[in-house]
């Protein structure tokens, strides 16, 4: 490896590329790419699709583009070597820049520069547009380069679809597919991306044919079956889910994909499939970037629930100096009914309280997980308590009632279910309700302190948000503008984005909130 | 011996070829300029062709074994054909290898750049054993496939030259299937060329 790295820099000198940073690992790669991020980011990353630790190339892009590490002008080559080409290219629609089969001379490296700055310079506007958050204007500007007949279509076209997509303006991102399609029958991250605009458009059943098709076409496409889980968990069929997330796991195993498996595992009930699935998990990201402590606590619950004590205090020895207080609440909680189990009653009780103490600070996941040990130990009235503090933290978040109801009928509490979770979300809409039904008669001032008070207590609660921000934008809308509630409108805002990331009606409440901006910047420049 | 032994020894070759070929290209590069030059430019271009034979040899393998699937990608054909040129290592006496202008040129096409490019340095190795004094590529969009040839200017088929085992014509055969489009399959055609020498065209859908 480190010779390759060596001829690759000779190569990349040849070519008067001279500012070269090598790493020799995937931890190394994003520790530089990080630093890099804020100042001046990388122009170009070459990276070895076997990396030899428990992180490869694909991986690390995808965690480096999810993370918007990079910018999107930024080329990055896959080096892969020729036996493992077909699977590396043929799985992922999370593709990179351009693959290069190893051993590969300067000069191919310089021709496929070449091409990718020509490239550059053909999408320069239209990704600048991109990554400075104008999708509309970067739309515009490949629709040119479409119509222009360039060598670029079919990316430019790709690229189109990705900004419609982004704007949720999924008919005419389908329209877009559809052309591709037109072009060449059968490509496969057009076919892909067309049942996925019709998923967003709320079309299941088409969406779901569609994406079957391209599944079936392209077996080792592992997007497809991506898509296909997404689809069965949105109607319901989690069993499906389950199957197709088995599926994505087995053609590119990733501790992600087999933590998604060992999520829905443990909401089917399935719980040696969970089993196996987390035990990957912890196994693969054991020395990697990408470790995640609540791994080791969903691992512990699941040996905990699989009646396994000792391994599932095991597990989590190795995090237990994870100082995050969600993860210590959980590890606590996991602690507390282990001890039990095994019979060490002081240990259990010290540390259901340091749960108890620690749940105060921490979400709503963490607060089930404590809930499930008291009752575990009898503190009945305390898991009550957390059960509804977590309905009503996020009243609207399925998966999470849902796992609340599997706390109260694990626990043979299935009779507690109306009063600890149907009656409070029926409570928590009425807040909301009551608050919107003020608004619309015109007495905002009401509604807002209403809303204002409801989201002082339940700081993260979706739904609660979301009525906060249609209320003061209203208000904003109809009273013109006043600082005070439009920073308000701001906050809630970012929230929301930091909770359900590109959620459709919080993408249509920023943009209507930009409007109100620019309304009035208008009218004071009048 | 065993199938899977012998791919494995291949393979373990195949490596070693490829540090090998990096170490040639290093002294050729060092080379250069000195007395040298020419032996080191020779040694290189040997070592380059030897582990292209090998990779040949390995990916037929693969497609008798289980088929070869290719990976379709749109790429801009004379960029392409440019690129796979500029890539070559060859010998100091080889002759000239020029691209042509191409004609009725697509803007772009979806075909496996890799195996594509595997099938025309074969097609530019077996070519350079007849040319007189220049092997030319091209392509053009015919009948709805995109044709990428390599023509030279020697005594055309059937002429005697030193024995070949075949593996390029079957190498590229097995590359022209691995296209599809609908019903149409990709396909080799090797013919005389009116004006003399051989030609290899290599048809897409």
């Amino acid at each position: 490896m480190p010779e390759m790295r060596a001829n690759l820099r000779a190569q990349l000198q040849q070519l008067s590329l001279r500012e070269v940073t090598q790493a020799s690992s995937a931890k190394e790669a994003l520790k530089a790419i990080s630093e890099q991020a804020s100042a001046r980011p990388f122009d170009l990353v070459m990276c070895d699709y076997n990396l030899g630790g428990d992180t490869n190339g694909q991986q690390l892009l995808e965690h480096v583009r999810g993370k918007n590490l990079l910018l999107p002008l930024t080329i990055w080559f896959m080096v892969t070597a020729e036996s493992s080409y077909d699977y590396v290219a043929s799985a992922s629609d999370f593709a990179p820049d351009d693959y290069l089969i190893k051993p590969f001379t300067a000069a191919n490296l310089e021709s496929r520069l070449m091409r990718h700055f020509e490239r550059q310079d053909a999408f320069g506007p239209a990704l600048k547009k991109m990554a400075g958050g104008d999708l509309e204007g970067a739309a515009a500007e490949f629709s040119r380069v479409v119509e222009a007949g360039s060598k670029f279509t079919m990316d430019a076209l790709r690229l189109k679809a990705r900004s419609l997509t982004g704007l949720n303006r999924h008919n005419e991102a389908k329209a877009v597919f559809a052309q591709a399609l037109s072009i060449r029958q059968g490509v496969p991250w057009a076919e892909l991306g067309f049942a996925r605009a019709l998923r967003d458009a709320g079309d299941l059943d088409k969406a779901s044919a569609a994406a079957t098709a391209v599944a079936l076409a392209n077996p080792t496409l592992v997007g497809a079956h991506e898509l296909l889980a997404e689809i069965h968990q949105a109607r319901g069929d989690e069993s499906e889910a389950l199957e197709a997330l088995g599926r994505v796991e087995s053609i590119v195993p990733s501790a992600k994909r087999s933590r998604a498996l060992g999520e829905m595992a443990v909401r089917v009930g399935n719980m040696e499939v969970a089993k196996t699935a987390y035990a990957k998990v912890v196994a693969a990201t054991r020395s990697s970037v990408t470790r995640n402590p609540y791994d080791n606590a969903a691992l512990a619950q699941i040996y905990l629930d699989t009646g396994d004590s000792a391994k599932a205090l095991e597990v989590l020895k190795p995090v237990q100096s994870h100082g995050e207080t969600g993860f210590q609440s959980v590890a606590a909680a996991v602690q507390a009914r282990a001890h039990r189990e095994m019979g060490n009653g002081k240990a259990a009780t010290a540390a259901l309280e340091r749960a108890l103490q620690l749940a105060k600070d921490a979400g709503p996941e963490a607060a089930l997980a404590v809930s499930k040990a008291c009752f575990a130990l009898g503190k009945d009235a305390e898991g009550e308590r957390l059960v509804t503090a977590a309905v009503r933290a996020n009243h609207e978040d399925e998966q999470l009632l849902a796992s609340a109801r599997k706390v109260l009928k694990d626990a043979g509490r299935e009779e507690g279910t109306s009063r600890l979770v149907d009656a409070q979300v029926q409570e928590m809409l009425g807040l909301t309700e009551r608050a919107l039904a003020l608004a619309k008669k015109a007495e905002l001032g009401e509604a807002q302190a209403i809303i204002a008070e409801a989201v002082a207590g339940l700081p993260n609660n979706v739904g609660v948000l979301v009525a906060a921000a249609q209320i003061n934008l209203l208000f904003l809308s109809q009273r013109g503008l006043d600082v005070e509630v439009a920073t308000r409108v701001r906050g809630y805002l970012e929230t929301l984005e930091k909770l359900v990331p590109g959620a459709e009606r919080v993408v249509k409440m920023a943009a209507f909130f930009k409007e109100l901006l620019l309304k009035s910047r208008a009218g004071a420049g009048a | 011996m065993k199938d899977a032994l012998v791919a494995t020894v291949v393979h373990d070759l195949k490596n070693a070829l490829s540090s090998l070929t990096s170490s040639t290209g290093d002294i050729a590069g060092r080379a250069a300029g000195s007395e040298l030059e020419l032996d080191a430019t020779r040694l290189h271009a040997t070592t380059v062709a030897l582990s292209q034979r090998l990779v040949g040899f390995l990916t037929v393998y693969r497609s008798a074994q289980a088929g070869l699937s290719a990976q379709l990608r749109d790429h801009t054909p004379e960029d392409f054909l440019r690129e796979v040129a500029a890539g070559l290592v060859l010998p100091p006496e080889a002759v000239g290898i020029n691209v042509a202008e191409c004609e009725d040129g697509a803007p772009f096409w979806f075909f496996d750049d890799y195996l594509t490019r595997m099938a025309l340095e074969a097609a530019v190795h077996n070519a350079l054993r007849f040319a007189r004094s220049e092997v030319v590529l091209a392509c053009a969009v015919r009948n709805g496939f995109l044709v990428f040839s390599v023509a030279d200017d020697g005594p055309g088929l059937g002429a005697d030259a030193e024995p070949s085992t075949g593996l390029g014509t079957v190498l590229c055969q097995a590359i022209a299937r691995a296209h599809t489009h609908g019903e149409r399959t990709g396909k080799v055609v090797l013919r005389n060329r009116p004006e003399g020498g051989a030609l290899f065209e290599l048809w897409l859908p």
